[in-house]
Parts: C-alpha cells; sequence; structure tokens
C-alpha cells in the first residue's frame, strides 16, 4: 500500500511539474497564444511532450522495480495515472475559462493518456531489464 | 454587348434575347432537379402549371443560391455597408451609397486627384445603369449585368478597371466575369489589384482588409501550421481595435479573433455539412463577415436569442464558488488538440447542442435537470466512440 501511495505522489508530483513547465513556455514553445490557457491537452505539442514525460516516469519506475512479471508495469501505470488525476481536474476547473463543455471527456482522456504513456515507459524498462538480465 | 447611348435600345433586345435563353435554360436545369428528388410524375405536373407553387421536398437539404454566387443575407448585409475604400497601387476608389440606395465612385490618384467617377443607378430589383465620366467629362452608359446585384466593392473596382483600361465614349465593351472591359482584353483580375480595403459600416465600425504573406504559423490554430498568403482584417470601432479575421486562400481557411465576442475558425472540413466553401472568398467578403460575426453576436448577447436555462438557488450558490464553470470555447473545450481532427464535429455539435437547449457544465452532474441536455451528453460521448453524433444542429 505504501508502494502505492508513493506512485500516487510520484504521478500527481509529475504532472504539477509538468504544468508548471506549460505555464512557463506556454507563448514560445507551444505557440498556445492568448486564446487558450495552458493546459496539456490544449496543443498537440503539450500533449506530446506530457506523453513523454509520463512514460519517462513510468520507465524510471520499471527500472526499479525488481519483479520481472509485467503485469506490475500496468499496476505501476494505473497508480501513476490515479495520483496524476487530481492535479489534472484541479488544473481543469481553476483555469482560465473553466473546465468546458467537456470535462468529463477531458478528464477522462487525460487520465488515459497517461496510463497508456507511463505503461509503455514501463514496458519499455521491463523489455530493456529482461534484455539486460539475458546479457549478463 | 454595346454599351454607347445610340446604340442603347440594340442593347436591351440583345439582353432581354440573352435573359430569355438563360431564363428558359435555368427552368430546365431546375424541372431536372426536382424530378430528381420528387417522383417523376409529381413534378412533371407541378412545372406544367405556370401558377403551381413548386414544392422542396423534406431531405432534399438547403436550397442553395446560383453557384458562385453569394446569398440574401451577404446583400442584406452589404446594404448595411455606408462606405468602402479601395487602394490600388496607383489608385484610390472611394464608394458611398446615396440616400436612394444608387452607388457612387470617385476615382483619386494616390494624390488624391480626381480621375473619374461611376454612378450606378438603380432600376428595380434586378435591373440598373452604370454611367462613368473620365476626368475630362467624357461619359458613357451602359445597362448593367443581368441578374447581378451592384455592390459597394464591385462599383470600386468597376470604376478603377475603366479607369485603367481608358474606356472612351463610343468603345466597344463586354463583360470579363461581372466587371465591364473593353472588348477582347486580355484576361485580369481586377480584385488582385487590391491592396487595401476599408469597409465603414454603421456605428462608428470600420473593417481594413490587407494582403500579407506570412511563414509557418502554428499560433492561430494549435497543432496546424497555415502559410502562405493571407488576407488580413482588422475590426475597429471609433479607431479602437476589437478584432482581427485572417484568410488563408491556399489553405481555404478562415479563422476570427473579436475580444470578449467570439472566436474560432472554418474550413472545408468543418463546413461539409454545408457543403463545404460554396463560393470563392475575396477580400470584401473577409471584411463584411467579420462585421457580421461583430454584428450577429453582439446581438445575440444583447437580446439573448440562443435560449438560457435559469439557475435554481443551489445552482446560483455554487456559481459563486465557481463561476467559471459555465465557460464555453469555441472546439474541443480542454481537448483543443483535437481541434483540427475529425473529432471537432463532435465538439461544435456538441456546443450547438448545449446552446439550442441551454444547457451548461452543470449538466453533467445534474443529469436530473434536463433530458435534453443528457441526450447533448451522450450524443458527445458516442460521436467520440466513433459515432456521428445524435443530435443534429442543422434539424429543428
Amino acid at each position: 500500500m505504501r508502494r502505492a501511495t508513493a506512485l500516487a505522489a510520484l504521478g500527481a508530483l509529475t504532472f504539477v511539474a509538468l504544468h508548471v513547465l506549460l505555464m512557463a513556455t506556454w507563448q514560445t514553445w507551444f505557440h498556445g497564444g492568448d486564446t487558450l490557457p495552458p493546459w496539456f491537452m490544449n496543443s498537440a505539442r503539450g500533449l506530446a511532450v506530457g506523453a513523454v514525460v509520463f512514460a519517462a516516469v513510468g520507465l524510471c519506475v520499471s527500472a526499479r522495480d525488481r519483479n520481472p512479471a509485467v503485469d506490475t508495469r500496468f499496476v505501476s501505470a494505473a497508480w501513476l495515472a490515479l495520483g496524476a488525476l487530481v492535479p489534472m481536474a484541479a488544473v481543469l476547473f481553476t483555469m482560465r475559462g473553466g473546465p468546458g463543455t467537456l470535462f468529463p471527456i477531458a478528464i477522462a482522456i487525460g487520465s488515459g493518456i497517461v496510463f497508456v504513456s507511463a505503461a509503455a515507459g514501463g514496458c519499455l524498462g521491463w523489455a530493456f531489464g529482461r534484455l539486460l538480465r539475458r546479457d549478463s | 454587348m454595346s454599351v454607347s447611348l445610340g446604340n442603347r435600345s440594340w442593347a436591351v433586345g440583345g439582353l432581354l434575347v440573352v435573359a430569355g435563353l438563360v431564363g428558359l435554360a435555368s427552368a430546365a436545369v431546375k424541372a431536372s432537379h426536382v424530378a430528381a428528388a420528387q417522383a417523376a410524375t409529381q413534378a412533371a405536373t407541378q412545372t406544367a402549371s405556370p401558377s403551381a407553387v413548386q414544392m422542396v421536398p423534406g431531405g432534399a437539404g438547403r436550397v442553395a443560391a446560383k453557384p458562385g454566387e453569394k446569398g440574401a443575407t451577404y446583400y442584406w448585409l452589404e446594404s448595411r455597408v455606408r462606405r468602402v475604400t479601395t487602394r490600388f497601387a496607383d489608385a484610390v476608389t472611394v464608394a458611398e451609397r446615396a440616400t436612394d440606395g444608387d452607388l457612387q465612385t470617385r476615382i483619386t490618384d494616390v494624390s488624391g486627384n480626381e480621375l473619374g467617377r461611376l454612378r450606378v443607378d438603380r432600376i428595380d430589383d434586378a435591373k440598373h445603369v452604370v454611367q462613368y465620366m473620365t476626368a475630362k467629362g467624357e461619359s458613357l452608359q451602359a445597362l448593367g449585368q443581368a441578374g447581378t446585384k451592384p455592390t459597394l466593392d464591385w462599383a470600386n473596382q468597376q470604376a478603377y478597371q475603366l479607369w485603367r483600361d481608358g474606356v472612351k465614349p463610343g468603345a466597344p465593351l463586354e463583360w470579363q466575369g461581372t466587371v465591364m472591359r473593353p472588348r477582347r482584353s486580355p484576361a485580369h483580375r481586377v480584385e488582385d489589384d487590391v491592396l487595401r480595403l476599408e469597409v465603414e459600416w454603421q456605428g462608428g465600425l470600420t473593417a481594413t482588409a490587407e494582403r500579407r504573406t506570412v511563414g509557418d504559423r502554428t499560433d492561430i490554430i494549435p497543432g496546424r501550421v497555415l502559410r502562405g498568403p493571407v488576407v488580413i482584417t482588422r475590426l475597429t470601432r471609433d479607431g479602437v481595435s476589437i478584432g482581427v479575421a485572417n484568410w488563408f486562400p491556399k489553405e481555404r481557411v478562415f479563422v476570427w479573433n473579436l475580444k470578449g465576442l467570439t472566436s474560432g475558425y472554418l474550413d472545408a472540413e468543418i463546413l461539409k455539412p454545408v457543403g463545404g466553401w460554396t463560393f470563392e472568398p475575396d477580400i470584401f467578403w473577409v471584411s463584411l463577415q467579420t462585421l457580421a460575426f461583430h454584428d450577429f453576436k453582439t446581438q445575440i448577447d444583447e437580446r439573448g436569442l440562443v435560449a438560457e436555462r435559469r439557475p435554481g438557488l443551489v445552482e446560483k450558490l455554487a456559481g459563486l464558488i465557481e463561476p467559471s464553470v459555465r465557460a464555453d470555447e469555441p472546439g474541443c473545450d480542454g481537448l483543443h488538440w483535437l481541434d483540427g481532427t475529425i473529432f471537432r464535429y463532435c465538439c461544435d455539435t456538441h456546443d450547438l447542442c448545449y446552446a439550442k437547449f441551454g444547457c451548461t457544465s452543470y449538466s453533467w452532474w445534474q443529469w436530473w435537470s434536463s433530458w435534453q441536455c443528457d441526450g447533448c451528453n451522450l450524443g458527445v460521448v458516442y460521436c467520440f466512440g466513433g459515432g456521428h453524433g445524435i443530435f443534429s444542429p442543422y434539424a429543428g
């Protein structure tokens, strides 16, 4: 249970860090303009960066996981996504313009993207781990 | 088609013959369309008698204007324009509407010296006479093109073209598109010569359009690159900027942002349900459309033409805590990376559904408050899941 809580906290922190990065670079890197508020799903580039960040976190978590079964990577990804869900909803409801008329769909898709990215990173870490173990 | 005063009767006769032939041809085309839509016997009965009412069968879609021409709304909006100033490289034309609806254009060089004048005398809804006078006082008079409605923008372009061509009285003229030119002149689109256009509307509103060329722009529509030639229209009220609109002719994308009123974009994909771009937008249309957006949206905001659901006490209290929950943006709220994708249709349909039934973001969790709003939400979920949407904004 402690591991699950830690993973959820890591997911939440990762999302907060991602959002801070988006806020700081919204005009320069993401060409967000004035009309749209900083939000990772308001720009294709923001979405790509979010996916890469969570994949990297999933990979790191997977690298530290000693369990040889691939299933645990999906469980870790789910806890990461669950943790990210809380700041994601908070940001969506408090950002300029409000959550909009599609917010349940936005939250569902956002969580799905975080889960898939973290799971992909986790699976990649698991595959690398297996390769390294086989070589050694 | 002759245009000098002496040959006017021949011109009228010729026009009547041409108009008769065009009328016969269009009646034949119309009859074939009706026959395709209805049962053959029914159509034959209805077109046989001149007094019969021509029916439009259900499901036949919208009745479009003549291909290549703008519809009645366009001309109604144009009639509210007070003055149009068109700047070319070597001349400036200023067209104004007289109190009786006639049009007057004055051509000057860039220093302000008068080069000529053009006047459009409207006879009735279908006929008008064009009078052109050079700076030396030479004048010519011609019947306007049958079936076309003269606009201030057209008057400016026509005046400029006649001056450019150095037309003298008695010279044989012909129609090149909608513009009158000396017979056998090389083809030329006068619209391409327009450098800048100022459209003055009622209430101190002015739309100023210019042509530019831009490099790769990704900040206009997130996730989409726009480049190349662009018509930029700036909207001002009493000299203060209140919005901007861009038309990218290569990509065929129209983007607008009117501060605090409306923003969004249109492309062929979004317009697919109404047949895409059914006409070729020009620099004047871009200005007029921008003014129309401002006018229509201001009226909607002031008069509340869109249905609004009145909130209850609990909802009002919730609004104090989270007032922004009602906000709605054009496109996919919170998912704007999907704005350039096929999912845009789902989002726009959902927005229209919300506007039609007066729904807000609350409708997601207050599902008991309106089954119509529940329908909107179910529809958008179904649409995102691969369906085509339950609610049709073009129905009812």
